[in-house]
């Protein structure tokens, strides 16, 4: 029955995707209320299955469960293997959470909604395989086919050569781990489980053809320099905040693909370059912190700050200690959470400061509801202690700083700097010095989006005193 | 017993934040005030009847350590609790008395909140407590100031100092592998200087040392009665309690009071300075408390520290000077709608006169704590001694000696705030001459504050260019802040931008590659499209080079 419920979870988003697309268009005005309606009601099933999978979990256990295996069609020595675990299970809550919250705060951006919707339905089923395979051929195709349904997100909204370098890069990675799949299966015709990688015998010069491709196939999901370029090239064409928010969760494939891989069997050479790709983390990690600091765009910032916190969950999984999972999926799902409502409200911002255009300074005074909300979410976003990202991020921190006190350091200083220009853009956006009287028609968010703010914070408070709340 | 008094009044803050209509305001705060009042009693009872207790609640249990949080009732508490208590219930009287507060109610409860933040930080055992009501309490502390302005460089500063102590507390975790603040003093930390240096400079950040005090300042755009109370129950107090707690690591530091001598010296004389030369009221405030700061962090930092009665009894007294500053400014210059000490006409001198009276009452009872406190006048209490007389002497002369004051005998103001001032010095001066203190301890201190007063040796200072308005506004601190830290990290973001970003990846590396592979592309079509045989041969170099690639190319 549970295996059942984790396909449904799978696949549910697909059939909402379908029923999407054969929703009507609002007389061709963009809007679309069914696709919307469509879109919402199969998160929230999806969320409600996901809620009930991990009642019946054993939450103490890092253990993968809820295993099925089917066969393949065409090769008949492999199969398909899902299964998941805390890590899994609540990655997949936070970006249905995080989709949802896309969607709803798509309500005031009109541009083809219909299609931003169904294919970030798309983008998530495919999410949700990713973090469900457990086999190597599956967690391949997962890892390919979450990417056109979100280049094609970006096509619509950007209107640029963006969209094409977009695909460039990500499927320069996908070939490289595509090399290294073929190679694995090349010494190993039958199933691989990801789990069971460390068995495969590889002799010493393809073992490190193989892992240097998986490393750089992950590598190219996640913008350590020099790689940082596409994805902040992306975010500044990006002008939906499903579309951004959908862009930014993409690099946890990255993320997931170093979890479930790294440190299974790498060979010495390989490993022994950690502490230099980790030097790279801290040093992009700098970069961004420096770049967020000295732009003055909203969006900028709000990229910079999140490029940040995943280069600091990255360290976090190089460290040579398989003890943080837990701390790493409580403050990924906090963050989640967190950048999906940024997102919105910025977005939100943005959109009404163009009907005058000049500077967002001061606009949230005349923004209650849009103050309050903006307020609450950067105070979690900064650290402090309203969600599970603070003291999951305390845990992941110290453990960095005991691998290496220098880059552990650069990781505070860079936290503490994308604080400080956070709380400088939420200062500058309630200077009430700088309100200009003809922003007085500007449009607050509306209810459904504040209370989605609101529902938001609840549940990061609650994530705050118990992490596992939801689990009964 | 604390854990019960913590958790009934949290339960009614929480019950309180209910919105309601405004006219109830006032009762509503008063009902606050009398709850905390009453729960002032249950504590002072369990205090005098030795009651014990522990209580620890598991928050949250990972591979990584268990994280509890933890409310114990011992001797130690109770006396590092009293002052908050005292105070937080001295505030809460004088917001329900005060008739300009606005939002009376909600003060009352991020009062007490507040004041359970600081209780839950006074009995944190594990580094997860301690930094989470570091930041709880200066969150709390921007719903004190009130004002975007006021708090706008107070949550730059406070969050600069939250994440030292994040990174130092993150060091001795990752390296023990433990949480418990009960395994600092057991050996000597891991990277103790390092860690040790970062405390430091946090809880200089915090306390508004020297050097870092100008985002205090700030803080008088906010009302005198919000501002005054930030000092006594938030940054500065967090950073009390925090060198409490960690002085098993600092003094792991070598130079610790060489360090601490120099930070408390510099503090002293620039207070000093500041008191007497500026002439805004919240200003000077500022600087007297940076005085009164420097003491204690001298005497929590003695080798043989015990915070004991008499400390608590010295913050406490160190929060009655700011109450006096507030009844001078209330009385003064509500009356006048002036900020500026020496600028103001037609005032009532009497409460004045009888400020001062308080104001030396208070002095000597802070020369017998001292007394009783350290057993002898050390030179730094000495130094201390005059300086403060100096500088409070100065405040009254700047207001009554003043040539462009004219004093009228004006009856309407509104005198009820001041009973309760000379109701708590009253009571304290009591429980002192009943207790048989060092009551001769106080003639000395008295005769310096006279001696100041009377003679005036620097009353040339009222006429002289110091007090021009260039120089009262003059920041300096935050322009060296601006010039050395914010510029220079803003020029670091934008030229690393330029030159990473547009300059090497876009108008370079994109561009090469482009141009590559533009003309690769351009090759090969101009190879393949003359003729059939040229298309042949180069599909056939293709297919040998996959074929020697996927044979020999990566053993070879």
């Amino acid at each position: 029955m549970a295996e059942n419920l984790l396909l449904m979870i799978i696949f549910l988003p697909l059939f909402g995707s379908l029923f999407v697309a054969l929703s009507r268009d609002n007389n061709g005005t963009g809007i679309s209320v069914n696709a919307a309606a469509v879109a919402v009601w199969t998160l929230l099933f999806n969320i409600a299955l996901i809620l009930v999978l991990f009642s019946q979990m054993n939450t103490e256990s890092d253990n993968i469960q809820y295993v099925t295996t089917f066969k393949w069609l065409l090769p008949q020595t492999l199969s398909i293997s899902f299964g998941v675990d805390v890590f899994a299970l609540i990655m997949i809550l936070g970006i249905n959470l995080a989709l949802l919250i896309g969607i709803l705060s798509l309500r005031s951006h009109f541009k083809n909604q219909k299609f931003q919707i169904g294919f970030s339905l798309l983008f998530l089923c495919a999410y949700t395989g990713l973090f469900s395979a457990l086999d190597l051929m599956s967690f391949y195709v997962f890892f390919v086919i979450m990417i056109p349904p979100l280049f094609m997100q970006i096509g619509m909204d950007a209107d640029n050569r963006i969209p094409g370098r977009f695909l460039l890069y990500n499927f320069l990675g996908t070939f490289l781990l595509l090399f290294a799949v073929v190679m694995l299966y090349c010494s190993e015709p039958n199933n691989i489980l990801i789990a069971n990688i460390s068995d495969i015998k590889l002799d010493g010069q393809s073992g490190i053809w193989v892992w240097s491709c998986i490393f750089m196939g992950f590598m190219f999901r996640i913008p350590v320099w020099p790689f940082h370029y596409w994805i902040s090239s992306v975010n500044t064409v990006i002008r939906n905040p499903l579309t951004f928010i959908c862009a930014n969760m993409l690099p946890i494939s990255g993320l997931f693909g170093f979890l479930r891989f790294w440190p299974a069997a790498i060979p010495e050479q390989i490993s022994s370059l950690t502490p230099v790709f980790a030097i790279f983390c801290a040093a992009t990690m700098l970069y961004l912190a420096f770049r967020g600091y000295s732009l003055n765009n909203a969006r900028d910032k709000l990229f910079s700050y999140i490029f940040i916190y995943y280069l600091l969950y990255l360290l976090g999984i190089l460290a040579p200690t398989d003890i943080l999972q837990r701390n790493i999926a409580y403050s990924l799902f906090a963050f989640l959470l967190v950048f999906s409502g940024l997102s919105m409200v910025a977005f939100h911002l943005e959109k009404e400061n163009n009907k005058s255009p000049g500077s967002l300074n001061g606009i949230l005074c005349i923004l209650p509801k849009a103050s309050f909300a903006y307020s609450l979410l950067i105070s979690v976003a900064i650290g402090f202690p309203v969600s599970a990202l603070f003291w999951n991020n305390f845990i992941i921190v110290s453990q960095v700083l005991y691998t290496n006190v220098y880059i552990g350091v650069t990781a505070v200083l860079t936290l503490l700097l994308a604080a400080a220009f956070l709380l400088q853009h939420l200062y500058s956006l309630k200077d009430n010095e700088c309100m200009l009287p003809t922003k007085d028609t500007l449009r607050d968010v509306d209810n459904v989006q504040f209370g989605m703010c609101l529902a938001v914070m609840s549940i990061l408070f609650l994530s705050f005193i118990k992490p596992l709340w939801f689990v009964y | 017993m604390i854990a019960q008094i913590v958790t009934s009044l949290a339960l009614v803050c929480f019950a309180s934040l209910w919105k309601t209509k405004a006219r109830y305001d006032t009762l509503f705060s008063l009902l606050l005030t009398l709850i905390f009042a009453s729960a002032f009693g249950f504590y002072a009872d369990a205090w005098q009847s030795g009651y014990e207790s522990t209580y620890s609640i598991l928050w949250d249990s990972t591979r990584s350590g268990d994280v509890s949080l933890s409310i114990n009732s011992d001797l130690a508490v109770y006396t590092q609790v009293f002052p908050f208590f005292a105070i937080s219930l001295i505030a809460l009287f004088n917001n329900f008395l005060f008739r300009y507060e606005t939002k009376k109610k909600n003060l009352a409860v991020f009062i007490i909140l507040n004041f359970i933040s600081l209780v839950m930080l006074i009995t944190s055992q594990n580094f997860i407590q301690l930094i989470t009501f570091v930041f709880i309490i200066d969150m709390l502390s921007q719903f004190l100031i009130r004002d975007i302005n006021a708090g706008r460089r107070y949550a730059m500063y406070n969050l600069t100092a939250d994440m030292g102590l994040f990174l130092a507390f993150a060091v001795l975790r990752g390296n023990m592998l433990n949480l418990n603040l009960s395994a600092l003093g057991e050996s000597v930390v891991p990277f103790h200087n390092f860690v040790a240096v970062v405390i430091l400079l946090s809880l200089c950040i915090k306390f508004g040392f020297f050097i870092f005090h100008s985002f205090l300042l700030d803080l008088k755009s906010a009302k005198f009665h919000r501002f005054f109370l930030v000092f006594y129950l938030s940054s500065p107090m967090t950073a009390l309690i925090l060198t409490a707690k960690l002085l098993p690591v600092l003094r792991q530091f070598e130079p610790l009071y060489l360090i601490i001598n120099i930070i408390i010296a510099l503090s002293l004389i620039w207070g000093t300075i500041g008191a007497i030369l500026i002439r805004d009221l919240k200003e000077k405030t500022v600087y007297l408390n940076m005085m009164l700061f420097s003491l204690l962090f001298k005497l929590l930092t003695y080798p043989d520290f015990i915070w004991d009665e008499s400390f608590s009894c010295i913050i406490i007294a160190a929060f009655m000077f700011n109450l006096c500053l507030y009844y001078i400014h209330y009385f003064w210059f509500r009356e006048t709608n002036a900020l500026i000490v020496n600028k103001v006409h037609y005032v009532n001198p009497l409460p004045l006169y009888l400020l001062l009276a308080i104001w030396m009452a208070l002095w000597a009872v802070v020369a017998m704590l001292l007394f009783a406190y350290t057993d002898r006048y050390t030179a730094f209490i000495m130094t201390f001694m005059v300086l403060f007389s100096l500088a409070g002497a100065w405040v009254f002369i700047q207001a009554l000696q003043s040539d462009n004051i004219i004093k009228s005998l004006r009856t309407d103001y509104d005198h009820r705030p001041l009973w309760i001032l000379a109701a708590v010095l009253t009571s304290g001066m009591g429980i002192m001459f009943w207790q048989n203190l060092y009551w001769y301890a106080a003639l000395p201190a008295l005769a310096l504050f006279l001696m100041f007063f009377i003679l005036s040796p620097i009353g040339f200072i009222l006429n002289t260019n110091t007090t021009s308005l260039k120089w009262q506004h003059a920041d300096v601190f935050k322009n060296i802040y601006d010039k050395i830290l914010a510029r220079p990290l803003q020029i670091i973001g934008k030229s690393l931008t330029i030159f990473v970003d547009f300059m090497f990846f876009e108008k370079t590396l994109i561009l090469i590659i482009n141009t590559f592979s533009g003309l690769t592309v351009r090759i090969f079509r101009r190879i393949s499209r003359e003729n059939a045989l040229r298309y042949l041969l180069s599909v056939l170099i293709t297919v040998f080079l996959l074929f020697w690639f996927l044979t020999r190319g990566l053993n070879g």
